[in-house]
């Protein structure tokens, strides 16, 4: 679903931000693609929406070279992939029917059709009561499940979300991680960038660390290249041989 | 195809409600500015109909020598309405011209008596076709005339018709410069209403991007609604106009009654009306196309 072949990504020269970073997600797998502040998960998120192009390296997205996509094919390949913030990115001038609404309105989709499958995935998401509220009206958790019921409303094939319990209270957080695992649960590919991790320890998901812009740990393939940081976010040997089962 | 562009305009509708005095102040610009090119194109479009409406009145005198022959006039008569600048020709005898001059000023009948004979040449009076005439054709047909033995002279207002069509020239050389600043600032301001209109909604064109809107879908709104002001900036200059020309004809007619009757005063024509108002929409358009290029180029 997710390939990535030696891909480096640098904005600036001698300044990469991606460096020779390999990566093989299937159909279906939840991965939490992890690492500290600046070591190049956003801008990976970036590349496989089609946001920027790499450097160097082949990305596959759906089978589709991200390199070649153009103006007019990214949308379409868009429309299969569902995205979330850490600052949810929710149109204050519209309500949360609308925000939603609006991965429907870009493929024109006919408006009682828009109105009915809006609804559904509100209830989905515990809204429904919340439908004609505006973003500032809501608590940060909310305007999250609105950010994740736009994202997967089109039934996407890939859900990518970064740090999207970043700014919620723990309680929060886990409503919203049970909302990703029930997307995972219905066949959608996961990928979540998070520094926090409490997120994926004990999951027994695969988990990805980017340092540095390059990929020191895979929990799938037992590659460990960690440095030993003060940071307090490296996992035990215990869980990184107990990742993905 | 109905329901998307219903959906587009809409969209239009209520990105215009959403920054009202933005808009309104475009509208207001693009009026003054359409009402600026209107009044000179209604002054214009009169004295040109003026101008034209004599310049295809045009005769030609062809004064005959003393010795010429009703013959020969005939002759000569015959020889040119082969032209197609010449549509008809026509005899006047030394006697008819007498009559005329006495009917014009009667006056001066004692002045004629005094002569010892009419000294009032005959002449051939050529009617010209006005869809031919213009200053080179004239000058050959009166060379040619005064080549011919019988022919002592060939006058159509030589002085007059050059001033005219000088005049007129200069008009519609006028009118295409204003037509060219009016299509230039109809560009500028509407591309820059939209240019703002664009950065002000940076976020919510990312998040349309984001769930996979395709550029065609961000732009069409937009190029409605530059569409929409170009138009109505048009149409409110042309009502306008209507208005200031309704009450400026009262105040008008004396001025414009002179010597040779009242000169009727006209309002543009339907297909005038329409084509600036297409114009206007188009421009508009326009305006917000080059605007979104921009942005993409920067965003």
């Amino acid at each position: 679903m997710i390939q990535m072949f030696h891909v480096s990504k640098s904005y600036q020269k001698d300044n990469p931000i991606l460096v020779d970073v390999n990566l093989n997600i299937e159909k279906g797998d939840f991965v939490y693609l992890t690492g500290p502040s600046g070591a190049g998960k956003t801008t990976l998120l970036k590349l496989l929406f089609c946001e920027i192009a790499p450097s160097s390296g082949q990305v596959l997205v759906m089978g589709r070279n991200v390199s070649r996509t153009t103006d007019r094919t990214v949308p379409y390949m868009r429309r299969k992939i569902g995205v979330v913030f850490q600052n949810f990115r929710l149109l204050p001038n519209r309500t949360v029917t609308e925000n939603v609404a609006l991965a429907l309105e870009v493929l024109y989709l006919p408006q009682k059709w828009i109105d009915k499958t809006v609804q559904v995935m509100l209830k989905r998401v515990g809204l429904t009561h919340r439908a004609k509220a505006y973003p500032e009206q809501l608590s940060g958790g909310e305007q999250q499940r609105v950010a994740i019921a736009r994202a997967l409303i089109n039934d996407p094939i890939i859900l990518l979300a970064d740090e999207p319990t970043g700014n919620l209270d723990e309680e929060t957080t886990k409503d919203i991680m049970g909302l990703f695992n029930d997307a995972s649960a219905r066949g959608t590919t996961v990928l979540l960038a998070t520094h926090d991790p409490r997120l994926y320890m004990k999951t027994g998901r695969r988990v990805v660390r980017l340092e540095n812009g390059r990929a020191v740990y895979d929990s799938e393939l037992k590659l460990d290249q960690r440095t030993p940081t003060a940071d307090g976010l490296i996992l035990g040997r215990r869980e990184m041989d107990g990742g993905r089962r | 195809m109905m329901r998307p562009l219903i959906y587009f305009v809409m969209k239009a509708l209520k990105s215009i409600k959403r920054t009202p005095a933005l808009t309104a102040a475009t509208v207001g610009m693009l009026t003054v500015i359409f009402l600026l090119f209107n009044g000179f194109a209604l002054i214009s479009h009169n004295v040109s109909t003026q101008a034209e409406r004599w310049i295809s009145s045009v005769r030609m005198t062809a004064f005959l020598e003393n010795s010429a022959t009703p013959e020969d006039a005939q002759r000569i008569a015959a020889e040119f309405t082969k032209r197609p600048l010449v549509t008809g020709a026509f005899y006047v005898t030394q006697q008819e011209a007498e009559d005329r001059f006495l009917g014009n000023f009667p006056g001066s009948k004692n002045i004629l008596e005094g002569l010892p004979k009419n000294p009032l040449p005959s002449s051939l009076e050529l009617e010209l076709n006005p869809e031919n005439i213009d200053i080179a054709s004239l000058e050959q047909l009166a060379s040619d005339m005064e080549k011919l033995p019988e022919v002592e002279e060939a006058l159509y207002g030589r002085e007059l018709f050059s001033k005219l069509t000088a005049f007129v020239s200069i008009l519609r050389l006028m009118g295409l410069m204003i037509g060219l600043a009016l299509v230039v600032a109809t560009l500028f301001l509407t591309a820059n209403t939209i240019r703002l209109s664009l950065y002000a909604r940076r976020e919510e064109i990312g998040i349309l991007q984001l769930v996979g809107a395709t550029r065609w879908f961000i732009r069409w709104p937009y190029l409605i609604e530059g569409l929409l002001q170009g138009f109505l900036g048009a149409a409110f200059s042309i009502l306008i106009t209507w208005l200031l020309f309704r009450a400026s004809l009262g105040p008008l007619a004396d001025v414009l009654t002179g010597p040779f009757g009242q000169i009727e005063l006209q309002f543009f024509d339907p297909l005038f009306i329409s084509k600036e108002i297409l114009a206007g929409a188009f421009l508009g358009t326009l305006g917000s196309f080059l605007a979104l290029g921009r942005f993409w180029r920067t965003a």
